[in-house]
């Protein structure tokens, strides 16, 4: 039977929409939104409940709705777990319920209702335990859960976009829309954001007259003024520090998007002010089956009424304990509806709407409350019983309708969500028995239904204005209008324990599946603290964080506690307000934006080359350089090769750089280095160590003096900007009298490493200024000159262990530089070499690597400074956390070398062990740091911390590597040239 | 000099030859954005002990006075001081004086050639603002970044920049680190495309679809 009337709503007949929901086909009309279709439709099943497979119906409109949880589309695109009431409907949708199969209507786990008593909340805590949890798990987790994830990659585009205003208001009911006027009118940049595409609220479903024409007015001067920016289909999800809101916007929602236009954009805003005009959330009455398919809350029929047409059902009973329900029951029985009854839970009501509903037609029944539904798929009839001023329902009084809907109102909750994100202290409410803003901590300030405020429009729009024009003239938030409210009776849940029922079927968190039983049962195990209550049941965890459920659930536990709802609490509120796509929180920052990487000065000229490109601390630089054929091992070993034979080249410019000047330059890096630094002569350089504050190794470089006044810090590249930040700590925080200057230099200069026998005769190739003789350019210093007119500086360092020239120009030369290396090279037999290369060289000389062999427990002591250190007389960042007792003990893990028995080099990480070993658990020894196949030994070469390493100099141990235990020697770690002649060449 | 006399060209992080124009990265009706190549870049930095008014006596006898208020720049449109923080700003322009160029500073000034480690973007047009409010979240507005106004930020997920607002309507210098020029010129790229209709991606520059390329 058709649920839309012949006329009215705000959808556009015109256009008839066809859509698939759960195998079928049914049609609506553009406007709608899915649950409004589908209740068109006469659809009354929509779902089933996370646990217990309960068929549920659409309860709400919006985005509390916490039963018509949807899987939309298929493949790529599929989106799980989105409400109904969210989604509007659009030409060949496709969605189907989650959490059953084949279908809502018929799920093959339906009959897992029947066992709640066995599985209250919680008792997987208690149950499915012996002999092990992993049994049951995957029997567990495969009939748990709501939607599917997509597998496929998301086609769609996000966007993001910064904004800044002088007021944000949130919400574009009237509240909002007075505040944004005021605003705006003072002459304020204002923001204006509403989740729906019509602004307008609760004045969409005003059936005509002041209201609607205040709406239109309003509208119109909105888009009048230039300084206002209305968005709507916006939802503001995340209130944060500093008056920073986030909000998501729908850019798109008729269908698959088309030509990579953005789908969603998320809104970075920054306001000077912010006012929350969020409105209220109703709340639902908790008693036995009030999750029937067709039980639906009071504001949401309204809403279903006035802007898509459709009603709920023809025969509906109203429940009610506030007068909001009235206005409701009177419209449906304008737009031809049957209403049953109103039945109120209070003794006392509005005597004029009790009168206006009377005249109608409408039996109003007070002092009475809904102890049960009737109907598995769709409501049957309602159950009424009287009950108590406490809410007991009375023996005898009971009472039956037909019916074929059941509308809910247990009161109104302030959507008080953002407000505390901000960090708003709350109040409990006596009179409006719900928790309101009390306490601002930002510059923000709440109107309307948000504050608590459900007075006559005209009050409201009045307070609204006078927000705005306060935020607009950057007041603060004046003390919040006290408005005298009726006194309104809290019925948390009808109780029907005199009626010898149980509380088991009177769901309080319909998304969560959570009873009132069960949130009694929470209490009797002694969890007290409403934090504890939640995790406990799961209450207000699901992805309508509780909308509907928290504030009845406060007052369950509170009765259950014996306190007042204001001393229970609420649970901490975090963002976001309403699900956000994982698609909008990343935006652009997806394929080559995610972890973007900086590119050498040669890149072009790499990629010619065939070089195999990485990521190395995020530059991306050539690993190695693959010929036809080749294999990673095969590149290597032939670039290695050319290094210690003849000449190698490479791109080095990442490595870190800054320059170090000032009176007290060579003080500073004094104190900053294990090494002596204030010994280093201009025009040379040394090799330094750093530590942490905590004596652990942070980093080593190259440090050159370039004068007496200045020197040049080398850093491990990709780290320059945190060592930079840590001279300037150091700088402005410990050592003011220092005078010195920090300035990071990394990509002012590119560097061009060339390594090898022949390294020397291809620079004086090359052509420059500077007299490159073993005399004259001994290794460790440093000269500078100029190359046809472009400045130069080459420091003779090794990495490598060959003779070796860091060559560095100025970074936008660096180009040039290479392409002239290689050319002056090419006689001599030059290639150029990847990262992958360069550890390898130096894994085979012994070189340390901070990083690789160094981790967060190396002390410098570890790898061989103890006599650098015990020489220095001078304090220096680090020494006395290296000398704490840790540092003292004689079995610290040392740097050494292992000789490997056999040809396959070890895992990096593989643990050593003693002769004694015979299976696990044995303490470990150390472990492999660096290991190669050494092209140029033709043998495995390894490094490793092992425990007095040092002292065990030619010792025998076994490492364990995947299984497979392998002997080893421990040796110096310099197998190759360990007299360090070719370095001094 | 050696065996090989070498002649040496500068290039600029988006490939440009000095001497050779900028490239243009996006370019339709509203929006335009090129690069700058080779811009030349000083850092200028004074010691605690001598404080800012050394450096402004030094700048000023050079021809460049400095800013007296964070985040705003001083001098003109081919040169330019820059605030970058209390202690050091940046001296950045076509014209460099030659007393900048050539003349050391005096004890506890510091003045060093940071020209090569940029890399320049021009952003012009109604739409500028709207592009970088995609990527940073300086508050673009006429009253918060009027001309003459300048600020280090991040940008989007891709590091550190440095934007100026230079004088005229709607015209912005975006300074960001030479190695990252290529992927932040692409990223720009992607978000014309994104916030324009219309306009397609060529490579990593956009262009109004149908529309020849300058």
């Amino acid at each position: 039977m058709s649920h839309r009337l012949p006329k009215g709503g705000r959808i556009d007949r015109n256009r008839p929409l066809d859509f698939v929901y759960d195998g079928k086909r049914y049609s609506g009309f553009a406007g709608d939104t899915l649950a409004s279709a589908l209740l068109a439709n006469g659809v009354a099943t929509v779902g089933r409940s996370f646990k217990y497979h309960r068929p549920r119906g659409v309860m709400a409109a919006g985005c509390e709705e916490p039963n018509a949880i949807v899987q939309l589309e298929r493949g790529a695109r599929t989106e799980p777990n989105l409400k109904a009431t969210q989604v509007p409907l659009y030409q060949g949708l496709y969605a189907q319920a989650v959490n059953c199969w084949p279908n809502a209507r018929w799920d093959v786990l339906g009959f897992l209702q029947w066992f709640k008593p066995v599985m209250p909340a919680g008792f997987y805590y208690k149950t499915f335990m012996q002999p092990s949890w992993h049994w049951y798990e995957r029997a567990i987790r495969a009939a748990a859960g709501l939607g599917t994830s997509p597998l496929e990659a998301d086609p769609d585009r996000y966007d993001q976009c910064h904004a800044s205003c002088d007021v944000l208001v949130v919400g574009a009911g009237p509240a909002g829309l007075a505040a944004a006027l005021a605003a705006g009118r003072a002459g304020a940049r204002v923001i204006l954001l509403d989740d729906k595409e019509e602004i307008g609220g609760s004045l969409l479903y005003e059936p005509g007259g002041e209201a609607t024409a205040w709406l239109a007015r309003a509208a119109a001067d909105l888009r009048s003024l230039p300084n206002v920016a209305l968005q709507t289909r916006t939802t503001a999800f995340g209130y944060y520090d500093h008056n920073h809101v986030q909000a998501l916007q729908q850019l798109h929602q008729d269908g698959p998007v088309k030509d990579r236009a953005p789908r969603q954009r998320l809104l970075k805003i920054r306001a000077a002010e912010v006012v929350l005009a969020t409105g209220a959330i109703e709340r639902p009455l908790v008693f036995p089956n009030n999750d029937r398919p067709g039980v639906m809350l009071v504001d949401a029929a309204r809403h279903y009424l006035h802007r898509y047409a459709v009603v709920p059902g023809r025969r509906i009973v109203v429940a009610t304990t506030h007068d909001s329900a009235y206005q409701a029951a009177i419209e449906l029985r304008q737009a031809g509806v049957t209403i049953e009854a109103v039945v109120d839970g209070r003794a006392v009501a509005e005597a004029s709407v009790v009168q206006q509903a009377r005249s109608l037609g409408i039996p109003v029944i007070l002092g009475v409350a809904p102890t049960d539904v009737f109907g598995a798929h769709g409501v049957t009839g309602v159950e009424i019983h009287a009950i108590t001023p406490d809410g007991s329902a009375v023996q005898g009084s009971g009472r039956h309708f037909t019916a074929d809907s059941l509308l809910m109102c247990g009161g109104w909750n302030p959507a008080v969500h953002l407000f505390s994100q901000s960090g708003g202290g709350l109040r409990y409410d006596e009179a409006a028995l719900s928790f309101v803003p009390s306490r601002s901590v930002q510059r923000e300030r709440s109107v309307g239904a948000a504050a608590g405020d459900f007075g006559d429009l005209k009050t409201v729009l009045a307070q609204a204005e006078a927000a705005g024009g306060a935020a607009a003239a950057a007041r603060p938030p004046g003390a919040a209008a006290t408005t005298t409210r009726p006194a309104l009776k809290p019925l948390w849940e009808v109780d029907v324990s005199p009626l010898g029922r149980s509380t088991i079927k009177s769901w309080c968190d319909y998304l969560s599946d959570v009873t009132s039983s069960d949130l009694k049962l929470a209490v009797r195990e002694n969890f007290r603290s409403v934090e504890h209550v939640k995790r406990y049941t799961t209450n207000g965890m699901a992805a309508d964080q509780g909308k509907t459920s928290n504030v009845n659930a406060i007052g369950i536990v509170g009765r259950a506690l014996n306190v007042p709802p204001g001393e229970v609490g609420t649970t901490k509120f975090r963002p976001p307000f309403d699900p956000v796509s994982f698609g909008a929180i990343a935006g652009r920052n997806v394929g080559v934006f995610y972890q973007p990487c900086r590119r050498l000065p040669t890149h072009d000229r790499q990629l010619e080359l065939g070089a195999v490109m990485e990521d190395f601390g995020r530059w991306l630089r050539p690993a190695y350089y693959p010929k036809a054929g080749e294999r990673e091992h095969e590149a290597i070993a032939r670039e290695v090769c050319s290094a210690r034979t003849a000449v190698s080249l490479m791109d080095a410019s990442p490595l870190g750089k800054i320059l170090v000047q000032g009176p007290d330059a060579a003080d500073f890096l004094h104190r900053m280095y294990v090494n002596n630094i204030r010994s280093l002569k201009p025009g040379f350089c040394r090799y330094g160590l750093m530590l942490g504050e905590d004596g652990i190794v942070l980093d080593d470089g190259i440090v050159s003096r370039l004068d007496e006044r200045t020197f040049l810090v080398g850093t491990t590249s990709g780290k320059a900007e945190r060592i930079a930040e840590w001279f300037e700590e150091w700088l402005q925080c410990e050592w003011v009298e220092l005078d010195v200057i920090v300035e990071p230099v990394t990509t002012q200069w590119a560097t061009m490493t060339l390594a090898g026998p022949k390294a020397r005769e291809v620079l004086q190739r090359l052509g420059t200024s500077i007299d490159l003789s073993a005399t004259a350019f001994p290794h460790m210093a440093l000269r500078s000159g100029l190359l046809d007119e472009v400045p130069v500086r080459i420091v003779r360092v090794s990495f490598s262990g060959e003779l070796s020239y860091e060559i560095s120009v100025p970074f936008n030369y660096g180009l040039a530089l290479w392409d002239a290396l290689l050319a002056a090279g090419t006689e001599s037999g030059i290639a150029p070499i990847g990262v992958e290369t360069l550890m390898t060289l130096r894994i085979e000389k012994g070189f340390l690597h901070v990083g690789s062999d160094t981790d967060g427990m190396t002390l410098p002591q570890d790898i061989g400074f103890s006599e650098i250190m015990n020489k220095k007389p001078d304090d220096f960042v680090g020494r006395r956390s290296a000398h704490c007792p840790e540092g003292k003990r004689a079995d610290r893990r040392q740097l050494v070398g292992l000789e490997i028995e056999g040809g396959t080099a070890l895992k990096v990480g593989a643990h050593i062990v003693g002769n004694d070993y015979s299976r696990p658990p044995y303490r470990s020894q150390g472990w492999v740091t660096s290991s190669i196949f050494s092209p140029t030994l033709h043998r495995p070469v390894a490094m490793a911390m092992v425990q007095s390493g040092r002292e065990r100099m030619g010792q025998q141990v076994r490492v364990f590597d995947g299984g497979t235990l392998i002997t080893a020697t421990i040796i110096n770690p310099t197998v190759y040239d360990p007299s360090g002649e070719r370095i001094h060449g | 000099m050696g065996e090989g006399s070498v002649v040496f060209k500068a290039r600029s992080a988006l490939g440009t030859y000095e001497g050779a124009v900028g490239r243009s990265v996006v370019y339709v009706p509203g929006l335009h954005v090129t690069e700058e190549p080779l811009l030349p870049v000083y850092s200028l930095r004074v010691s605690r002990k001598l404080g800012a008014v050394a450096a402004q006596a030094f700048a000023t006898a050079c021809g460049v006075p400095l800013p007296r208020q964070p985040n705003t720049c001083a001098g003109t449109a081919e040169f330019a001081s820059a605030w970058v923080e209390p202690l050091a700003w940046l001296l950045l322009g076509r014209k460099v004086p030659i007393a900048v160029a050539e003349v050391a500073p005096p004890p506890g000034i510091y003045l060093t050639e940071l020209g090569a480690r940029f890399c320049s973007l021009q952003l012009s047009g109604v739409r500028a603002p709207r592009l970088l409010a995609a990527a940073m979240s300086l508050d673009l507005a006429d009253g918060s970044f009027a001309a003459g106004s300048c600020a280090r930020t991040r940008l989007a997920a891709l590091g550190g920049a440095f934007l100026q607002r230079l004088t005229g309507d709607t015209d912005y210098r975006l300074l960001v680190d030479v190695g990252l020029g290529p992927i932040v010129a692409e990223w720009l790229a992607d978000a014309a495309a994104l916030l324009i209709p219309g306009t397609i991606k060529h490579r990593d520059a956009v262009f109004p679809d149908g529309g020849s390329l300058p």
